[in-house]
């Protein structure tokens, strides 16, 4: 594993923990995996993955990388079973920040220009995890 | 080493990613064009091909969609039916894999990823066939969908 990218594995680990705290805290179950990435020497590393279930919904926390422009790392959070996209987290100047779109006045997941920003925090993660629980449909 | 159906599904992603961002390059210089086309003044081709481009784009990021779907799918035709050089083609694949007992994918998300199919076949294969249009993010749900069914791991 590079520097970096045993970097990145250490901050995923980070927001894997906080997520896990709060689905803890809402009676909920996750599940965490390994997924392999590969550095940007071409070695292979590991990070974890979590899948959230929120009642009936499935959730996939997924780490996208670090090799990125304008930020140090991101990580997806996807609806299942069809990958919607709703939300991404950007690590910026050692900070993860989350930007999400808001599920309560769409009909559908706005473009994720239009999403809003917040420091990633255990409120601002509980906010978005019950607002997907209460709003969101998958688009199949 | 298994295979891992998570990463056939992250390359799905990968390859939808990779068209928000071609989609947005495109559509930003397509306005900057309009607005002042000395910028590609003296790049061959660009002004040219450019609105092509644009219009194609879906279609072009369909078919590779698709190919990271089928890759996932004949790997686990080949693994299921014990047999590294089975040639399956895609239409049977969709409907035995989808069947299987430990599978059994929803009729109506099979029929959509059949309708993807005939997509990649108008786009890939120029067939005259002519399929209504299919938003990439419709393709990318059915097709997860679908393979949302399948286990973990094999091989």
């Amino acid at each position: 594993m590079s520097e970096k990218s045993t970097r990145f594995a250490s901050e995923v680990e980070h927001v894997v923990r906080q997520f896990e705290a709060v689905v803890a805290a809402m009676n909920q179950l996750d599940r965490r995996d390994e997924k392999r990435m590969r550095d940007e020497t071409g070695d292979v590393y590991s990070v974890q993955s979590l899948t959230i279930f929120l009642g009936p919904m499935r959730l996939l926390l997924d780490p996208n990388g670090y090799d990125l422009p304008g930020c140090d790392g991101a990580i997806d959070l996807y609806l299942l079973p069809p990958y919607d996209p709703v939300a991404t987290l950007y690590l910026e100047d050692g900070k993860w920040f989350l930007h999400s779109p808001d599920l309560t006045s769409q009909e559908s997941i706005a473009h994720p220009t239009r999403w809003e920003r917040s420091a990633l925090t255990s409120e601002s993660i509980a906010s978005l995890l019950e607002s997907i629980a209460r709003h969101a449909v998958p688009s199949v | 080493m298994p295979y891992l159906l998570s990463e056939w599904r992250a390359h799905i992603q990968e390859v939808w990613g990779e068209y928000q961002a071609a989609r947005f390059a495109v559509r930003r210089l397509h306005e900057q064009v309009k607005a002042d086309a000395n910028i590609v003044a003296g790049e061959h081709g660009v002004r040219e091909y450019l609105s092509p481009a644009d219009t194609n784009l879906e279609g072009t990021y369909i078919v590779r969609i698709f190919a990271a779907f089928e890759a996932a799918l004949r790997s686990y035709d080949r693994y299921h039916f014990d047999d590294p050089e089975r040639e399956t083609r895609a239409a049977t694949m969709i409907d035995q894999l989808g069947a299987l007992n430990h599978v059994r994918v929803r009729i109506p998300i099979r029929d959509g990823v059949h309708r993807v199919r005939r997509i990649r076949n108008f786009w890939a294969h120029d067939s005259d066939d002519d399929p209504n249009p299919m938003p990439i993010d419709r393709v990318r749900g059915l097709l997860q969908a679908y393979l949302d069914r399948f286990p973990k791991s094999w091989g």
